[in-house]
């Protein structure tokens, strides 16, 4: 499922004719534009969500910072902030512009914990915590996961072509790989 | 939970309230006024100034501030606050509990972060070239003297108790590093506020910025100990 591969840089060049969107914490962006690549830079304990519709090639992303809303309100300045509310955020705004959910796929990245131990008691393993809600919210909404990068120890940085549903991520110790 | 209250620029100058990096529709209860401000303001100089002379003695060098500002950030923008998110950095990060809770970070470029480490061990400059056991013991230390210095200033002057969690040494993406400490104020309100100070040595070896970021319910406590604010 994952092989080292070309730099970011060079599949970014502008002969590619990409043009990126970054999706900032507790955001989510859905895109029909096949040039787009969305992308999220420095996640530590936060996840992505990424989720395409092969034949449509409508695309979102959604990063997601903590795993559940509970009884709070989703602010919509952030409504990408929580793993349950946030992909469903995700998966209607992409059914909003034609995309199948039958035929809808996800990968993840993220979740890592990159401190020792040092946090706040109730906010312990939020990392994990985020991709098991990620995971849960993908099943309650019947979209596979066909690949993942996950847990670990070092931030991350996701590229998402939605054309081709091709995910690069690179960790902070500048390993690069392709979900 | 309390509602959000969406505020009109005019409505703020009319109260003489502050936003130091304000925006539209804030909480109402992490708006700050004038008085508390200030408050803050003289608290967070004292604990940086006790930081400050604390890492001074440290490295043995005279360390400068360069800034010091208190700023209210949207949550997705933190992390340009120490080079943008995939900035790779060396933080030294510890939380603090007791009568109030919160998060501080000492954030190096990892060339200064190394030179530190060979101010700290008595090596020649140029000598640390990576973080192992030892190097990051060393900064864990710092860390140690700096939270400490920082917290037991507050702490004295309104007569609290702050505790400083053991440091954790973390070379990693900015984004990633304050990720741990947003994660937290997130789930209470979609800004970070942040008391933020450059500081640095004549020679820029011990450049640095140190944030303390303040759980929503420290300001209120710390308000409410300075007898700025009620209690609600």
């Amino acid at each position: 499922m994952l092989a080292e591969c070309a730099t970011v840089e060079s599949m970014l060049s502008p002969s590619s004719h990409a043009a990126v969107v970054v999706v900032g914490l507790g955001e989510v962006q859905v895109t029909r534009d096949p040039e787009v690549v969305l992308a999220s830079f420095g996640l530590g304990s936060c996840v992505v969500v990424c989720i395409f519709d092969p034949l449509t090639h409508v695309g979102g992303m959604t990063h997601v910072v903590l795993p559940s809303s509970g009884n709070r309100s989703v602010s919509s300045t952030y409504p990408g902030k929580y793993a349950d509310s946030g992909t469903a955020h995700l998966v209607r705004g992409l059914e909003g512009q034609g995309a199948v959910r039958s035929r809808m796929m996800a990968k993840i990245a993220g979740g890592a914990a990159v401190t020792r131990g040092t946090m706040p008691e109730n906010l312990f393993n939020v990392g994990n915590k985020n991709v098991v809600a990620v995971q849960a919210a993908l099943e309650r909404e019947g979209i596979p996961v066909v690949a993942y990068d996950t847990g670990g120890h070092h931030g991350r940085s996701v590229w998402f072509w939605v054309k081709s549903g091709k995910v690069m991520v690179r960790t902070a110790k500048n390993v690069t790989i392709q979900l | 939970m309390s509602t959000t209250n969406r505020v009109g620029h005019n409505d703020l100058e009319e109260h003489g309230r502050i936003r130091p990096e304000g925006r539209e529709g804030m909480r109402e209860d992490m708006t700050l006024y004038r008085d508390e401000m200030r408050v803050w303001s003289n608290l967070a100089l004292k604990g940086i100034d006790n930081a400050m002379a604390g890492l001074a003695t440290m490295v043995n060098q005279q360390i400068k501030i360069k800034s010091l500002s208190l700023r209210q950030v949207p949550a997705r923008e933190a992390s340009l606050l120490v080079g943008g998110p995939e900035k790779l950095v060396i933080g030294i990060y510890l939380t603090f509990t007791g009568d109030a809770t919160g998060h501080i970070l000492l954030v190096h470029q990892p060339e200064v972060a190394f030179a530190i480490i060979d101010m700290l061990l008595g090596n020649p400059p140029g000598s640390t070239q990576s973080l192992e056991e030892m190097e990051q013991s060393a900064l864990a230390e710092l860390g140690n003297v700096i939270g400490s210095s920082y917290l037991n200033a507050i702490a004295d002057s309104l007569n609290m108790s702050l505790r400083p969690s053991p440091p954790d040494v973390i070379l990693d993406m900015a984004g990633a590093i304050m990720d741990v400490a947003v994660v937290e104020i997130v789930q209470e309100s979609d800004d970070v506020f942040v008391s933020e100070t450059t500081f640095g040595t004549d020679d820029r070896q011990a450049n640095g910025t140190f944030l303390v970021i303040p759980s929503v319910s420290f300001l209120r406590i710390i308000l409410e100990h300075s007898g700025v604010r009620q209690t609600c």
